[in-house]
């Protein structure tokens, strides 16, 4: 949990999420996010200065100030002839003045627009330069296709509650961070022979706490007998080079997997939606899933059995605590209700009495939903509560009286960050401390977190700060009355998100 | 090259986005939107004005002609209360030859429409910053001049943490006898229609074309002057534009002598620490001569290397660190992994700022804004993790591995 948190105060006051609201950073940004975590690798950018200066502080790192970063500064000259000898002259001074043992060469809309031939300068220079240079292709043009999140709201809708984790058609083509993974089962990955128990994990968007998440991840490897081969691409070149030698993979994306399948024969275990692994049964069914592929789900079973008895005192306590109160929750979700209801109900065991939705107004058009679709949906919520035998009144888009009334009749709120829920006069549940773990014993820590706030409750009342500001029912925390913004975040609705729908 | 400048596109962002009656439609793609949005983040994230086309890659085969007349038309139905767009073309429509001038008249709003054209790869983002204020001239009305004395502003921009205290510094300095029309940070559509009524252009390191231009049309004078930083500085500034407007400045003049005297009382110890230590500046353009000025004449220190990010980049800082360790780094956010690693205290002035917001609206010109200066440089070197656990740190492992 606290590696949560230093996360959460830390990266999360840099601007992403922010920014996000108006635009969507480029896709080198998540070429820079890969290449961040190799060890001793330099990215050159084949672009005009701009983008070798902004993508210094790229945003997929979290704003992490990439001293390392190198471009080739094209010109009107470059745009004209190519910027082959710039980029050649470049490698060179790099490979000798640096020494670094991998350097990326990153296409931009300009080399791709011009058709620099920079997998032909790589073949050429390779034989020159003591660094391995990695040509990464440009998949799509400047980004993904932002339809990826309507596709996985209907693969969601599609999936029955608490139903097992499907395969997503989801594609991140074009993400950035991609693209540098598949160069990397393309140009460095070497055949080597299968080690049984032997694993990689991609370290990427494990979210908050991440680090916390994978050490936990390792601990329990090591009781199972199973070995961490790479995490990658947080490693060395020779630790790429090596990866084919795990015996399964653990991805968050997986375009890149499937090519290292089809290559290396590495079958994966993909973790699409941390969601679908919540709570002691998805922690189980994470471990169950790795046993099967590993051929060792006996002894994950018994490993889980005794882990389970070593929190299980705890965990009813806690449970307890949370089942005897009762809960409002706030949300502006539709889509990732069930899942967070059954994150709360079933693996917390809150008693959620209260549900208010307020939806985003423009969430069925700005996602090109039909109205059979909406209702899909909102018949999902009732499926979920059947399904987790919840007892929860939900109220859709509620009146301030409504709400006034829901709290009222609850002892707790549970809600993110939209600040105006403290004027209700009651203990606040903050939702962030909620998160994917993978060990019993950080789920009882997760749950710990919730029985202390419980156990002392403290009403943030009215003289908060942000209370002082009218926000946006919807779009916290953008002012009510800032019509600027509003218009700026709708133009980039309707210039990207609702594009292609 | 480690970029420590930025391209054309930037530069016009920056000098439109102090437009406060304005849009920006960048018709480019996504990342030039984020990037120059992002940097803004410091500064405050709200009244956002600014949208892309987001040039994709049927545009490339197709053209951007249908995606500049939807993001024309979106914004002419969706920003109420703005009066103008200015379209900031980019790198690829530029490449595939957009007609943007023509899409722009093919496809009429009831805004006014401006486009200025700033493809990454035709220049630097000070090339492009003097671009985007030549584009300014030809909305400029011929109006009598006003009767006051008053000035327009070059070179304060928005997306610096530091702009609107600098900006309220200046017209503070003023006392008063001096308007301020048209500045680069915080400005409206009348205000630059109402350019040439001003005595005075002032160029704080850019906007000098933009200044030749209004002299040629409406005969008003110009100066290029330093940024103001320090007391001297502010002072020389204020006797710049009094001689140029006929203005006696003394009071305040001898009111910031005053402060000036007050401050080194307090900081006395502070500065004579300072007094002759080595620095090391790489800013931008607008803040260049007027930073160098104030280190060397009002702290005492020597400056053993200053380039603009122009004339420079982070590989060349780096060998110049490595070689003589100055006592102090002037620099910008993307300075931050060399001053730690060096461990060198950075001021970071130029832009872009990204690791520090600023909420106060002190600035860095005047007498608060110096304290406000000083306060960082002393801070950032008291606040410094240096030698925590010994005094002979490198000495006492050279001893323990020999023996």
């Amino acid at each position: 949990m606290q590696d949560f948190i230093r996360d959460n105060m830390i990266l999360g006051m840099k601007p992403l999420a922010g920014v996000h609201r108006f635009s969507v950073n480029g896709k080198i940004s998540g070429n820079l996010a890969a290449i961040h975590e190799i060890e001793n690798a330099v990215p050159v950018i084949v672009s005009p200065i701009g983008c070798g200066f902004h993508y210094r502080n790229s945003a997929r790192s979290r704003n992490t100030s990439f001293s390392e970063l190198e471009c080739v500064n094209m010109n009107n000259e470059d745009v004209i002839f190519g910027s082959e000898a710039k980029l050649k002259k470049l490698l060179r001074h790099i490979d000798q003045e640096q020494k670094p043992e991998i350097i990326f060469v990153l296409p931009s809309v300009v080399s791709d627009v011009i058709n620099d031939d920079l997998e032909g300068v790589v073949l050429e220079m390779q034989k020159e330069l003591k660094a391995k240079i990695i040509p990464v292709r440009s998949q799509v043009f400047s980004h993904m296709d932002k339809t990826n999140a309507t596709k996985r709201l209907k693969e969601k809708a599609a999936q029955g509650c608490g139903a097992p984790s499907k395969k997503s058609g989801v594609d991140y083509k074009g993400c950035g961070y991609v693209e540098v993974m598949e160069a990397l089962v393309d140009f460095v990955m070497e055949p080597q022979e299968v080690e049984p128990l032997t694993i990689n994990v991609e370290s990427f968007i494990w979210g908050f706490g991440g680090n916390h998440k994978l050490a936990c991840m390792k601990k329990m490897f090591a009781k199972l007998g199973i070995k961490i081969n790479v995490l990658l691409p947080a490693c060395s070149l020779e630790d790429i080079k090596q990866a084919p030698r795990a015996a399964l993979n653990i991805v968050r994306r997986k375009n890149w997997a499937d090519k290292m399948q089809e290559k290396f024969g590495t079958p994966y275990l993909h973790i699409m939606d941390m969601m679908e692994w919540h709570g002691l049964n998805g922690i189980t069914e994470f471990y169950l899933q790795i046993g099967k592929a590993l051929g060792i789900e006996e002894k994950v079973r018994q490993l889980l059995a005794v882990e389970r008895k070593n929190i299980e005192e705890l965990y009813e306590e806690y449970r307890n605590k949370f089942a005897s109160k009762n809960f409002c929750l706030f949300t502006g979700m539709l889509a990732g209700l069930p899942d967070m209801m059954k994150a709360l109900e079933m693996d917390y065991g809150f008693s959620l009495k209260k549900i208010c939705i307020t939806l985003n107004p423009g969430f069925q058009k700005e996602c090109g939903l039909d109205d059979k679709f909406m209702q899909l949906l909102y018949a999902k919520l009732d499926d979920a509560k059947k399904y987790i035998g919840s007892q929860a009144d939900i109220l859709l888009n509620p009146t301030g009286e409504e709400i006034k009334k829901a709290v009222a009749s609850c002892d707790f709120i549970i809600t993110g960050s939209d600040a105006d829920k403290g004027k209700y006069g009651k203990t606040i549940l903050p939702l962030y401390l909620d998160s994917s773990v993978f060990d019993y014993a950080s789920f009882v820590e997760n749950m710990k977190s919730f029985a202390k706030i419980i156990d002392a409750p403290e009403v943030v009342g009215e003289h908060l700060l942000l209370n002082r500001l009218t926000f946006d029912k919807v779009f916290f925390p953008l002012e009510a009355n800032d019509e600027n913004t509003h218009a700026s975040r709708e133009m980039y609705a309707r210039m990207w998100r609702k594009r292609r729908l | 090259m480690k970029a420590l400048t930025s391209c054309a596109l930037f530069g016009a962002t920056r000098v439109l986005a102090g437009i406060t009656d304005a849009i920006i439609l960048q018709h480019s793609v996504a990342g030039c939107n984020y990037g120059t949005l992002s940097f803004r983040y410091p500064t405050r994230m709200n009244n956002i004005r600014q949208a892309s086309t987001i040039v994709y890659e049927e545009n490339v085969i197709c053209g951007g002609a249908e995606i500049l007349a939807k993001g024309l038309h979106e914004a002419d139905t969706l920003y109420k209360n703005i009066k103008t767009v200015f379209v900031i073309s980019g790198c690829v429509p530029n490449l595939i030859g957009d007609d943007i001038e023509g899409i722009i008249a093919d496809n009429p709003i009831n805004k006014k429409v401006i486009h200025v054209s700033a493809p990454g790869y035709s220049g630097t983002m000070e090339e492009g910053s003097e671009v985007a204020l030549v584009a300014l001239a030809k909305l400029v009305k011929e109006q009598p001049r006003f009767t006051e004395p008053s000035v327009n502003i070059f070179g304060i921009f928005p997306d610096d943490p530091e702009a609107l205290g600098d900006m309220l510094a200046l017209e503070d300095a003023f006392g008063g006898k001096v308007a301020v029309n048209f500045n680069t940070c915080f400005s409206s559509m009348n205000d630059i229609e109402d350019m040439g009524r001003v005595h005075l252009n002032i160029c704080l390191g850019c906007g000098e074309a933009l200044a030749r231009e209004l002299q040629n049309k409406f005969g008003t004078e110009y100066i290029c002057c330093d940024y103001p930083y320090g007391i001297n500085g502010m002072v020389e500034f204020l006797t710049i534009v009094g001689e140029k407007l006929g203005i006696g400045f003394q009071k305040e003049i001898a009111r910031l002598n005053f402060q000036g005297e007050e401050l080194a009382r307090r900081a006395v110890d502070y500065l004579e620490n300072i007094y002759q230590l080595p620095a090391m500046l790489v800013v931008d353009r607008v803040r260049f001569s007027g930073l160098k000025k104030f280190l060397q004449e009002e702290l005492g220190m020597y400056v053993t290397f200053a380039k603009t990010t122009e004339q420079t980049d982070l590989n060349e800082l780096m060998e110049e660190v490595s070689k003589n360790v100055p006592a102090l780094i002037c620099a910008s956010s993307f300075v931050s992994d060399l001053a730690r690693e060096r461990q060198v205290p950075l001021l970071r002035i130029a832009y872009p700022v990204v690791d520090e917001v600023s909420l106060n609206y002190t600035g860095y010109l005047g007498a608060r804004g110096f304290a406000h200066l000083l306060e960082k440089i002393i801070n950032a070197s008291l606040q410094m993790d240096y030698k925590k656990n010994s005094l002979f740190p490198h000495i006492r492992k050279e001893c323990t591995d020999e023996y």
